[in-house]
């Protein structure tokens, strides 16, 4: 337990959401371009047969917790963790967070090392579908709409998620659990407009098609404090198939 | 929808629905005046939240409420949606409850509702948009044992709204009479600690379905909103076969065991 002052406000780890929804889409994109985009940070993406490994996309829109309401989006890569076992200890790199509120963002960025910035983010519930779209600068960034799947099961989740800021790499232990959880194959709609962001998923090969999608009406998460991972117990690449 | 810039004027806003209501339009980008009986009780809705503003006022006192509403008109801005979520509830059998409790609970939830929609309806008409959000319930289309005052209540808000739905047609100004059975709230605890058997064992639901519902329905231009499973059907059968619905509500109402039959002896 840590007690951080965030624009004047104390907030005490570890951070509670209580209620927020969420919306994730995963696809296979290509392997050595995701590893060129995250080399900044020092760690690989975790390889998959074909030359290809995970990204994820989604949003958040966040209602009761400890850093207010917000909305966030979400670009993340399935990385391989620092000194684990083998290619399937993995663990969640985010790259890119931007959320809707000043607050939440200080407090992302000064507990965690998250790279969360202000920019506009809407999240439009529709009967079939719901989409969210990112707006940077006043132009539409991505546009990232998911189908309603089917009720799927959605065990209790314990995920590290690393986060690089000012050149250091941090990993915070993300808990998760929720309920109407659900899902389907494909499902992902992704549209692309102007600015980094949209760039940087041109490069994975975006607009692409998801493997699978899915939404939570309503999860609670926790975050604890983040740990400073050192590069020198980043294993040595292994070989991209 | 998005409600980046707009206004969004949320009472009741210190528990339940209305901080739910009003936690979601700042999540969402909207400006926030959120309104309750005291400041304090509005902490929660403005924690970490630049965008929402705390107002204190009583809906029932019609001077504090236009200042407050004056207050926040120049502070925040002209309102784009009201969410009036501000309402109380006095259970109690009506041949015994104190006629102040029943006139206490008419002015806030009829009267409070008719005071903050008035206030805001004119500047909504004028520039042709807006949103109007009124939390009635479905004890406003079922009346139970127990909840005489309330029922009455919300019966006054649900034809008030009806009218004031047709009234603004073609107005640019959308307006919603969001109908749930019990929800989840500090108030429904309320209720429960003062009369286990006001509800007669009716589940309840979440606040958020009750917001969705609502959501729902001004994308459809529907005047109501019937969060929760059974609630048409409720409805319904009170239209149909009120006598049937009232026999399944008494016999909660005076426990399982039977009256004995004349003549019978005593069980």
């Amino acid at each position: 337990m840590t007690t951080y002052d965030v624009l004047g406000s104390t907030i005490t780890t570890p951070v509670e959401i209580r209620e927020a929804r969420s919306w994730f889409s995963t696809f296979a994109v290509p392997y050595r371009a995701a590893r060129d985009l995250i080399a900044y940070s020092g760690l690989e993406p975790a390889p998959l047969p074909g030359g290809r490994t995970l990204a994820s996309l989604g949003f958040v829109r966040y209602i009761d917790g400890d850093l207010g309401p917000y909305h966030e989006f979400v670009v993340a890569l399935i990385v391989r963790r620092p000194g684990g076992a083998d290619r399937k200890d993995t663990g969640a790199f985010i790259h890119q967070l931007p959320v809707n509120q000043p607050f939440t963002c200080a407090a992302g960025r000064d507990i965690w090392g998250f790279p969360k910035f202000v920019t506009d983010i809407d999240i439009d519930e529709g009967v079939r579908r719901d989409t969210a779209t990112l707006v940077i600068d006043g132009a539409s960034a991505v546009r990232l709409s998911i189908a309603h799947g089917v009720p799927t099961r959605m065990p209790d989740t314990n995920l590290d998620a690393y986060s690089w800021a000012d050149g250091t790499l941090r990993c915070t232990p993300w808990r998760l659990d929720g309920e109407g959880s659900r899902g389907r194959p494909g499902g992902a709609r992704v549209e692309l407009g102007t600015g980094l962001i949209a760039d940087e998923l041109r490069v994975l090969g975006f607009p692409r098609r998801a493997i699978m999608s899915g939404t939570m009406r309503r999860v609670r998460m926790t975050f604890g404090d983040a740990r400073v991972v050192d590069p020198g117990v980043i294993p040595t690449p292994g070989v991209a198939v | 929808m998005t409600f980046r810039g707009s206004v969004a004027l949320v009472t009741g806003a210190g528990s339940g629905i209305g901080l739910l209501a009003a936690q979601r339009l700042a999540a969402q980008g909207a400006r926030v005046a959120a309104l309750d009986l005291t400041l304090e009780s509005l902490e929660a809705a403005q924690r970490h939240s630049p965008n929402v503003s705390a107002f204190a006022a009583d809906v029932t006192d019609p001077e504090g409420l236009a200042e407050a509403l004056a207050r926040i008109g120049d502070e925040v801005g002209p309102v784009d949606r009201l969410v009036h979520a501000a309402g109380i509830c006095r259970p109690g059998r009506l041949v015994e409850q104190p006629v102040d409790d029943v006139a206490r609970v008419m002015e806030v939830n009829y009267l409070g509702t008719v005071r903050t929609v008035a206030a805001v309806v004119g500047g909504m008409v004028e520039r042709s948009r807006g949103d109007i959000v009124l939390l009635a319930s479905m004890a406003g289309w079922v009346p139970s044992y127990r909840l005489g005052a309330y029922d009455a209540s919300k019966f006054a808000v649900v034809a008030y709204g009806e009218v004031l739905a047709h009234e603004l047609e073609g107005t640019g100004v959308r307006t919603v009479v969001v109908c749930p059975p019990p929800v989840d709230t500090p108030m429904l605890e309320a209720i429960e600690a003062a009369d286990p058997m006001a509800l007669g064992g009716q589940p309840s639901i979440r606040a958020a379905e009750v917001l969705d519902a609502a959501e729902r329905a001004l994308e459809r231009g529907e005047i109501f909103a019937f969060p929760g499973r059974i609630t048409r059907s409720a409805i319904r059968m009170r239209r149909i076969a009120p006598g049937l619905l009232w026999k399944r509500m008494g016999r909660i109402e005076r426990g399982p065991r039977r009256q004995p039959r004349h003549g019978a002896p005593p069980a």
